[in-house]
């Protein structure tokens, strides 16, 4: 490995801002950058993710692993000049440090020049992750290949995320009966009531060690003086348990249902499952592959779940065993945030072991 | 009187936005007219419209205001009135208010200017952005007014003379709550919402008593379906004809509101305004007697009363010039059913017409 080459890569990749949404000229940088390399086919879906294929090096193996980061940085990501002092590379203070995600698009790119072997690999460079995944949920599944993946995009170098919630949307439209406040309030029906009545009843925040609810937004009423006719309530549930999810979603319906009915109100609710949970058990492939590695280069594995979204959770929907890895960066989405260079070179060697120990 | 003219220039009027505050474009266009039909026209720092029209055939030197606004609630752009000769009224297309709250008003005051074959001075004030509280009518020069009684053309029937408003007051209600990530970790957010419903749950709102009402119209909270929301903002009001009992319930609501802070560990910020004092002229005052008597002589039975709504005649009345509230003709308003009824228009423009014949 070559530590000042990947300390190179990192720089120049941070000093393209990608803010999302336009992340689309770092991508096309990413294409020509892979593409350069040995062997590799590069394809762009229409959403504009990237997916670089390598045929296995040294290696029989059919089986495709798949390695994936997201090509946008929050704001403000314009502009960024790292500086590689004491061991970690920082931000001159004004920006982010782009670490999040492009200290893991490095460490891939490095992984790429060092490995001796490795079964056929597609690098998976999604756009637009910052606003909610959009790149990993717009992809075209059929450019992929992967029979497993690991997404580079936590913090700590130990860390494998191995399983995600269900997450259940609920937007709750209210319509009242329109009337002037102050001259005929009898005549109307107020929908921000209606809400307030069901808001006040369901259970918010965290409901166990897995489940998760909260109303989010919710915009009601045009005008002080008039009672408002409509209301829309933005909410949502999550439970690493799917079950328990689709059941807690229901009762959220029930009471909003129950608050119109109480209120007079019409009400209509438009539910949705973005995702599904997953759970990759301890002793799968794609798990126990990387843990392997991890141990190998002295690293404890820490192998936790996530109740946020991830692009991972996109993939395992798509039947592509996906983990959420470290990438060694910290204090990502602030102008703190800095890269920790001996973390990046452990996590390069875990990813040329997982890929030798696939080979 | 006219009645094509009189129609034709009410579905001019509407076709012009005039959504609060984006009412200025109008009181141009009305200016225009006012110009055209001889008056000289002034308009205030505030962009209110006075337009005076000189004595005709008559030595009378004690002008006679008639008062509307410009603005309009929403949804009141592109509005396309429909006439319903059938049923005798004109209304929107569905999408849309109609907006003769007030344009009603303004083109029957038109009609009368157009059509009075004498009268006293006059002054047409068009105010502006009176839905949002009145604003215009309270940042009104007072000062170009010489008007010693005013009549605001802003109530629904031509029957309605009004000659007592309630107190109102509005409340602006912001919590502060705590962002964090809802799936990540709820537990260290506050959320903003569960505050506010909290305390609009426990409020009692809509018609109070037979003279007080209070209202929740705005709720706006949060900004992503996946944080806690930290912002909660809630536009809401409280009216009564009693003065007192109009305090006591913006008190009542307040501290409900602060309550519910108290209780989730949100901050709150409120601004109470006080959009109108409330004011009761007795039946016995000229510009009643004079308005009722009128009426009578249209075979319309006069139906004196108190409301519970703002209209720019409170602020005309803290500045003592003496003002009540007619109608103009219409129904349904602040809402996309409202509509004029022509005869009512007609009559409405009769009424004012031998109003001013009978003052020159």
């Amino acid at each position: 490995m070559n530590t000042q080459r990947l300390i190179d890569n990192f720089c120049d990749f941070v000093k393209i801002p990608s803010e999302s949404p336009n992340d689309q000229e770092f991508i096309a940088y990413l294409e020509k950058f892979f593409g350069k390399m040995e062997g590799a086919k590069t394809k762009k879906d229409a959403y504009g993710n990237l997916v670089v294929k390598f045929p296995a090096k040294n290696s029989s193996s059919k089986e495709t692993v798949g390695f994936a980061c997201h090509a946008d940085t929050v704001k403000p990501g314009v502009g960024i000049k790292p500086i590689v002092k004491d061991g970690v590379i920082k931000s001159s203070g004004d920006t982010i440090l782009g670490g999040d995600d492009k200290a893991g698009i490095a460490e891939i790119a490095e992984m790429l020049l060092c490995a001796k072997k490795h079964p056929p690999i597609e690098v998976i460079i999604v756009r637009c992750e910052e606003p909610g995944c959009l790149g990993s949920s717009n992809m075209d599944y059929s450019i992929v290949d992967s029979k497993m993946a690991y997404v580079f995009d936590s913090e700590e170098m130990n860390e494998i995320v191995a399983s995600g919630p269900s997450y259940v949307t609920l937007d709750v439209y209210y319509k009242g009966v329109p009337a002037h406040a102050g001259m005929a309030p009898e005549k109307g029906i107020s929908s921000i009531l209606a809400a307030s009545k069901a808001i006040s009843q369901l259970k918010l925040g965290r409901i166990d060690h897995e489940t998760t609810a909260n109303v989010g937004v919710i915009q009601g009423g045009e005008v002080r003086n008039g009672v408002p006719e409509h209301t829309k309530v933005t909410a949502e549930c999550r439970s690493l348990n799917h079950d328990k999810a689709i059941k807690f979603a229901e009762a959220m319906e029930d009471i909003f249902k129950k608050a119109a009915k109480e209120v007079g109100a019409e009400v209509r609710i438009d539910r949705n499952i973005p995702i599904k949970a997953y759970n990759l058990p301890h002793d799968s492939k794609v798990v126990k592959t990387i843990c392997y590695a991890m141990e190998k280069n002295g690293v404890k594995p820490n192998v936790h779940d996530i109740m946020g979204g991830t692009d991972a959770a996109f993939l395992n929907l798509h039947n592509i065993p996906t983990a959420v890895v470290g990438a060694g960066y910290r204090d990502n989405h602030s102008c703190n945030e800095y890269a920790i260079i001996s973390e990046m070179e452990t996590l390069v060697k875990v990813m040329v072991d997982i890929v030798e120990s696939l080979a | 009187m006219n009645t094509e003219r009189l129609i034709n220039t009410f579905r001019e009027l509407v076709k012009i936005p005039s959504e609060s505050p984006d009412d200025k474009e109008f009181i141009s266009f009305v200016e225009k007219i006012m110009k055209l039909e001889g008056a000289k026209t002034k308009k205030d720092a505030y962009g209110n419209l006075v337009a005076k029209f000189a004595a005709k055939k008559s030595q009378s030197k004690t002008p006679i205001g008639f008062c509307c606004h410009a603005d309009t609630v929403k949804p009141g752009v592109g509005i396309k009135p429909i006439v319903d000769k059938e049923k005798g009224i004109i209304k929107s297309d569905g999408t849309t208010i109609l907006a003769a709250d007030d344009k009603a008003g303004i083109a029957e005051v038109i009609e009368m200017i157009r059509a009075a074959e004498k009268h006293p001075p006059i002054e047409v004030i068009i105010t502006r952005c009176e839905e949002p509280g009145s604003l215009g009518a309270k940042n009104l020069d007072y000062s170009l007014i010489d008007s010693k009684m005013v009549y605001v053309i802003d109530e629904d029937s031509p029957d309605t003379v009004v000659i007592g408003e309630a107190t109102h007051i509005h409340m602006d209600v912001t919590y502060t709550g705590r962002s964090a990530h809802s799936g990540c970790e709820p537990e260290k957010g506050i959320s903003s919402i569960q505050a506010a419903v909290r305390a609009i749950y426990n409020m009692k709102l809509g018609r109070i008593d037979e003279e007080s009402t209070t209202n929740v119209g705005i709720f706006q909270g949060g900004e992503a379906r996946n944080s806690i929301p930290e912002i909660t903002k809630i536009m809401a009001e409280c009216r009564s004809l009693n003065h007192e009992k109009a305090l006591k319930l913006s008190e009542d609501m307040i501290s409900a509101f602060r309550k519910a802070s108290d209780e989730s560990g949100t901050k709150i910020n409120i601004e109470t305004n006080m959009v109108s004092h409330g004011y009761k002229i007795s039946a016995d005052t000229d510009i009643v007697k004079l308005f009722v008597t009128t009426l009578k002589k249209h075979n319309i039975n006069p139906d004196v009363k108190y409301i519970v709504a703002g209209t720019d005649a409170g602020l005309f009345n803290e500045h003592n010039v003496p003002a009540v509230v007619v109608g103009a003709g219409c129904r349904e308003i602040h809402t996309k059913a409202e509509y004029a009824i022509i005869s009512e228009m007609e009559t409405m423009t009769k009424v004012l017409i031998t109003l001013v014949e009978d003052l020159a």
